[in-house]
């Protein structure tokens, strides 16, 4: 027993060594073969596009957040995260409530994941911030929901295209509404303090004016009001209806303020299709009915690819459509097309930004869309109105403006010499 | 004329909001010298089991009920469980409320999601009275009667009767409170509930009137300062005085300079706490 527990710690020993040795060369082989492998691989397919997505998580606009990611997912999977045989990697980054946590993640995704394009972006003071990271890193950026006329107007850049909609496109349009077949010819404006009520407000302004109307009160109100009581009760009654630009949580609180104030009584309220976004629909129940709003999108329309999206909503994220899962679906479908138009070859920049720009498409659930040279979509802006069907609410379409331009009908040289529309332009000829 | 009485009520109905966020607020603080963060988390939660409770029941006032039992049940709780292992400690207790507050927040999104939630209120609630030129929303008068009457009742417990001046001495000198049999820690726990009920109270208010959602926690605590910093800390008609100032200035401040909102509301701040840093009714 002794003799052979003497033989076998030797063997034991030796064995040990051999197995050394044999880890030894069996690592090396190993690292010989993943990394020829690995070349291999790259010289085949290059890997998977990295698409960065950036939406707010956290904060006020949480669930719009969320919404937009749910939607662009569902369209991945759709395709399977597969497209002109190359996979699709997904890094969603979390915008936060102020533009610098934005430029933050845009600038992560940008250097540290080495995305190939980066889409979503919600907030206007938010994309205002990311998009000169984005073209100062070469990256893409398709905008699938926030507005910032400027990026596709006088700071437009060839990295940045925007298939959503911009403030004007939208304002412009509701003053042609409110005048020609509301019959407004003297109106009162509310919007928040940024970018997004400016855009609105002055494009509506502008348009408004040159029919022949007239903007007798401009109120501007900080983007967090708990209470709009003292804006409501400060607002000139002699005006035939209100132009409001207010989002979010804040929108249910101005609108049953209005209500409350007896204002809704005398006037017609016309507002941007983000104030009565089918997600705020439950909350604003009876205070939103008859409220008119414009916008690019609704998910009462009914077209069949809308019909088609609103059943797929339900049955794969199984809550209600909203525009945030509508924008960023389309918006996905946009990159997409792209990408196989360029054969899967996202690393050609010019070309892949050279596809993004040239496709069309006739038939999305928004209607027919195309970019114009600038990188701004032209589409159907839609007049809808808020309605109580059985026990639900929704926003009933009840005019189409086909195929509206950013810049509406004015020439866009002309229109670009002017400056963007801000908080004091146009200046207010009427105010008293 | 119109626009003054509209702009008055209007500031003394936010004023009554205000209360019930900074009432709850100064207590905790006079009682136990901390900030509690978590104060506005306190409101969100009332809220949410308002909100909740209205949906499966349908009654309004049960909502109330509810509402003050759970939310003052989570005060104690934390109180007793988190802050009175760590008492003195005041920067420790601070920090934990910051956390609870972050944690109730999200998992206030995780329950109720992040879309805006309102109340359904009773139609009589929702209509208004007209008077003349005059809309008097009828949530409104009912908001500024609900803490007229917490304030009475308030006021009446902690200047009239024995336990109101157990916690009165246990404000002004605790450990010589204790050392006169007052049960000091007992008295903190009881404090500290009746603080959360307050805010818990507020966030059904809120809740039909203005709505909730996450992060409305931290947009409302702010408000909660100028209160007390105005009114004085720890003291209960200083949280009168101090909402109705806070109430009106914004309200009038929006109204006639809506630019300057911001400024109109920290102005006063700034002005009383330079000029009488304890607050208008604080102790020195």
């Amino acid at each position: 027993m002794v003799s052979l527990g003497k033989w076998s710690l030797a063997k034991k020993r030796r064995e040990h060594k051999a197995g050394i040795l044999g880890v030894t060369f069996f690592t090396v082989f190993l690292c010989l073969v993943i990394g020829g492998l690995g070349t291999m691989a790259q010289g085949a397919e290059k890997g998977p596009i990295k698409i960065g997505f950036i939406s707010p998580h956290t904060g006020n606009f949480a669930q719009m957040g969320l919404d937009m990611v749910d939607g662009f997912k569902m369209y991945l999977d759709e395709i399977n995260y597969t497209v002109a045989g190359r996979k699709v990697e997904l890094i969603v980054e979390d915008e936060g409530e102020i533009p610098a946590t934005a430029v933050t993640k845009m600038r992560k995704l940008a250097t540290h994941d080495k995305v190939h394009l980066v889409a979503g972006v919600f907030l206007t003071a938010a994309v205002y911030a990311v998009a000169p990271v984005a073209v100062e890193a070469q990256t893409p950026l398709i905008i699938t929901l926030s507005a910032g006329d400027d990026l596709t107007q006088r700071k437009r850049s060839k990295y940045v295209m925007r298939v959503s909609f911009t403030g004007a496109q939208l304002g412009h349009v509701a003053a042609d509404y409110c005048y020609k077949k509301l019959g407004w010819r003297k109106a009162v404006t509310l919007g928040m303090d940024y970018g997004w009520g400016h855009e609105n407000v002055g494009a509506f302004q502008r348009t408004f004016e040159e029919m022949g109307g007239k903007v007798i009160q401009k109120v501007w109100t900080p983007m967090v009001t708990a209470d709009y009581g003292p804006y409501a009760a400060s607002l000139k009654r002699d005006a035939d209806g209100i132009f409001e630009v207010v989002t979010g949580a804040a929108s249910i609180r101005l609108l049953k303020t209005l209500r409350s104030s007896g204002l809704m009584n005398k006037w017609k309220v016309m507002a941007p299709g983000t104030a009565t976004d089918e997600s705020l629909l439950p909350a604003l129940a009876d205070d939103g009915v008859g409220v008119y709003t414009v916008f690019n999108y609704s998910a009462a329309l009914k077209n069949p690819e809308n019909i088609k999206f609103n059943e797929k909503v339900l049955k794969v994220i199984k809550r209600a459509p909203t525009l945030g899962m509508a924008h960023s679906y389309t918006g996905a479908d946009w990159i997409i097309r792209a990408i196989q138009a360029v054969k899967g070859d996202v690393e050609n920049k010019d070309k892949f930004i050279e596809a993004v720009r040239a496709i069309e498409i006739p038939n999305s659930l928004r209607g027919p869309l195309k970019l114009d040279k600038y990188g701004q979509v032209v589409q159907n802006i839609y007049i809808r109105q808020v309605e109580k069907v059985g026990k639900a609410y929704q926003n009933t379409v009840v005019e189409t403006y086909p195929m509206a331009s950013q810049f509406w009908t004015y020439d866009p040289e002309t229109f670009l010499k002017s400056p963007v529309y801000s908080r004091d332009y146009p200046p207010c000829k009427f105010c008293q | 004329m119109e626009f003054w009485v509209n702009q008055a009520f209007n500031g003394i109905s936010y004023a009554a909001l205000l209360f019930l966020l900074g009432g709850g607020f100064t207590l905790i603080f006079g009682v136990m010298k901390i900030v509690n963060i978590a104060h506005g988390s306190f409101y969100l939660m009332g809220g949410y089991v308002g909100y909740t409770v209205v949906l499966l029941t349908g009654n309004f006032y049960l909502a109330f009920l509810v509402a003050c039992c759970v939310i003052g049940g989570l005060g104690m709780g934390m109180e007793r469980l988190f802050l009175r292992g760590l008492s003195g400690q005041d920067l420790r207790q601070m920090l934990i409320t910051m956390g609870i507050a972050l944690f109730l927040q999200d998992l206030s999104l995780v329950i109720w999601g992040g879309n805006p939630l309102n109340l359904a209120i009773p139609s009589y609630l929702s209509q208004s009275i007209q008077w003349g030129n005059f809309y008097f929303p009828v949530l409104r008068i009912f908001m500024i009667g609900a803490a007229a009457a917490l304030f009475v009742v308030l006021w009446w417990f902690q200047e009239k009767t024995k336990v109101g001046a157990m916690v009165r001495a246990a404000v002004d000198n605790a450990e010589m409170s204790e050392g006169l049999g007052i049960n000091v820690p007992l008295v903190t726990l009881g404090v500290f509930g009746l603080g959360a009920l307050l805010a818990g109270f507020g966030g059904v208010v809120g809740c039909a009137f203005m709505g909730i959602y996450p992060g409305l926690d931290f947009e409302l605590l702010p408000y909660a300062f100028v209160v007390v910093i105005i009114g004085g800390m720890g003291s209960l008609p200083g949280a009168l005085v101090g909402s109705l100032v806070v109430g009106l200035i914004d309200n009038f401040g929006k109204a006639l300079f809506p630019e300057l909102s911001y400024f109109t509301l920290f102005a006063p701040m700034a002005v009383v706490l330079a000029v009488r840093p304890t607050g208008l009714f604080g102790k020195g």
